[in-house]
């Protein structure tokens, strides 16, 4: 039997395939429950009709996103700034701020900022494991430098390491440490909050993709809540999480 | 990448220059200039929990590792495993682990999916296959509308320290863990089931929220298995466990369980491997941890009979 026409319906559902799993808007949200949810929402939006939209909850699931569709424009945490190979398009609002405060926090009462140095602290994975010391203490300037990060892959794995010991602190949001004094009732001390810190920003790493960012100006509310925010401006200033 | 770099030399001119443009990024490569995949060989026997576990470690580890496997019992294997200068050996299963220790000695050893890792891997590192109680409790807590002030937790006697940990790690999250020894080494299976039978009749004037279902086999067995069943019927409280397969609607006995996830392992032992490869930490250093990331698993019709809701995400 001649393999030519099976070879040739392989390569094309092959084809198929990869195009299907190509995305051009790649949405990073590591605070969201549910990857679906906020997939349909984002589907929904005229504004982003035709666009292949991927949501991805985890910092290595954004990677490979990343890795197939490398001229995707992404929305994710700022820290992906770290990384010289980003290119700021706009940056996320909520409630007008562009920014946030985020706490460092412990439940073990012997433990102060100082007290840090060769311990572990904990936060959840936005960016390559390499940055995550440049991160923390650009977030924190006062942090000791001699100390270990441990990225977890998402926000409820921080009040696991904390409760288990495997850290010493944790980074938390405001609403994760409003969960995290509920969890550990009377326990919670805040150690630090952090320099302000960007809130979502919209990047590229292929040039020519730029453009695409302006269709994200013309979001409705639905999908700007799925991305956690009510709107976006310019990016400005360095491109670095704390502005 | 030296394919990268290929492409930046486009040769113009010459057999010579083209030979240049394409020899001299391997040749970087191999002076150091660029940054070989680090090796990793994970020993595993081959069966499709430990290759999901495998192949999530690969995908965290992402390019800058290379991993190889050796299935255990593979013929031929030991020998292309000399070939192979692993930087970190990733032995799954108790099986993994020994098989680790014939075909690879000396090398630094992260061992996980196995039981009582701790005591075998002689100053190892590694994942628990074991849920911590804290999980299991506070998974519970946040999934299930429902008390949790007072739990009970029966046990073997050389558990009970590590229960007294795990009571200390709770009572920062307001959950009073109390262990009850009913059996040490010596006792007879009859004396243990018996004991078992007994303090099960207790639990219901206790004024515990719930019961944390032991995954020791000493205490969880076909002898043992019709006086958790009765009890199961007769309390107005939830068993919880870490072993999926005793969340079962036919064997009506577990509420709730907390099971490690696999790519939760692979995470975790990839943040492992790192620390010993890229910081020169021991595996010893490291030590063994519980499984963080875990799947959850409940009984809705149980729960509900036991007049409890699930909290929906």
């Amino acid at each position: 039997m001649n393999g030519g026409p099976v070879f040739s319906l392989a390569s094309l559902l092959l084809l198929a395939v990869t195009e299907a799993a190509t995305a051009d808007l790649v949405a990073f949200l590591p605070r969201a429950d549910s990857a679906i949810s906020h997939e349909r929402a984002l589907r929904e939006d005229p504004a982003l009709a035709g666009l292949g939209i991927t949501v991805v909850l985890r910092w290595r699931a954004f990677a490979e996103a990343m890795a197939t569709s490398p001229a995707a424009i992404a929305v994710a945490p700022s820290g992906i700034l770290l990384d010289s190979g980003w290119t700021p398009l706009r940056q996320g609002l909520r409630n007008g701020e562009d920014h946030e405060r985020q706490s460092l926090v412990a439940i073990d009462g012997a433990v102060d900022l100082a007290g840090l140095t060769r311990r572990t602290v904990a936060l959840v994975q936005e960016s390559q494991r390499e940055q995550g010391l440049a991160w923390l203490t650009g977030a924190y300037p006062d942090l000791p430098r001699d100390l270990t990060v441990r990225p977890v892959a998402r926000p409820e794995d921080l009040l696991q390491v904390l409760g288990l010991d495997l850290a010493g602190a944790a980074v938390l949001t405001a609403a994760q440490t409003t969960a995290a004094r509920e969890r550990f009732p009377g326990s919670l001390k805040v150690l630090a909050h952090s320099r302000p810190l960007r809130l979502m920003v919209v990047a590229c790493r292929a040039p020519g993709t730029a453009a695409r960012a302006q269709i994200l100006d013309r979001l409705g509310q639905p999908a700007l809540e799925a991305l956690g925010l009510t709107g976006f401006a310019p990016f400005t200033g360095p491109a670095v999480p704390w502005p | 990448m030296p394919s990268t770099a290929r492409r930046d030399h486009v040769p113009t001119g010459g057999i010579w220059t083209w030979l240049k443009a394409a020899l001299l990024p391997w040749l970087a490569v191999w002076a150091g200039a660029a940054e070989p995949a680090r090796e990793i060989l994970v020993v595993r026997p081959d069966l499709p929990p430990f290759a999901e576990v495998a192949a999530a470690l690969g995908r965290e580890l992402g390019p800058r590792y290379r991993l190889s496997e050796l299935l255990v019992g593979a013929e031929g294997g030991r020998t292309r495993i000399g070939e192979l200068r692993p930087a970190v050996v990733v032995a799954l299963d108790n099986q993994g682990l020994a098989e680790s220790r014939a075909v690879a000695p000396g090398l630094p050893v992260l061992a996980a999916m196995g039981l009582g890792l701790r005591q075998e891997s002689r100053n190892g590192g590694g994942v628990d296959y074991e849920v911590a109680p804290f999980t299991v409790l506070t998974r519970f807590q946040g999934n299930v509308a429902a008390p949790l002030g007072r739990v009970l937790a029966p046990c073997w006697a050389d558990a009970k320290e590590d229960l007294e940990l795990a009571a200390h790690q709770l009572s920062r999250a307001g959950i009073s863990l109390e262990p009850v020894v009913l059996a040490k080494d010596g006792d007879p299976p009859t004396n243990t089931a018996a004991a078992l039978a007994r303090w099960l009749l207790t639990v219901e004037k206790s004024g515990a929220h719930a019961v944390l279902v032991p995954a020791d086999n000493r205490l969880v067995n076909l002898r043992t298995l019709p006086d958790w069943r009765a009890a199961a019927r007769r309390l107005k409280i939830p068993l919880l466990t870490t072993t999926e397969a005793l969340v079962d609607r036919n064997l009506g006995l577990c509420a709730f369980a907390a099971t490690p996830d696999p790519e939760g392992i692979a995470a975790q032992l990839a943040a492992q491997v790192q620390a010993v490869v890229e910081d020169g930490r021991p595996p010893a250093a490291l030590g063994f941890e519980p499984p963080v990331t875990v799947r959850v698993v409940l009984d809705r019709m149980l729960l509900r009979r036991l007049g409890l809701g699930v909290r929906e995400p």
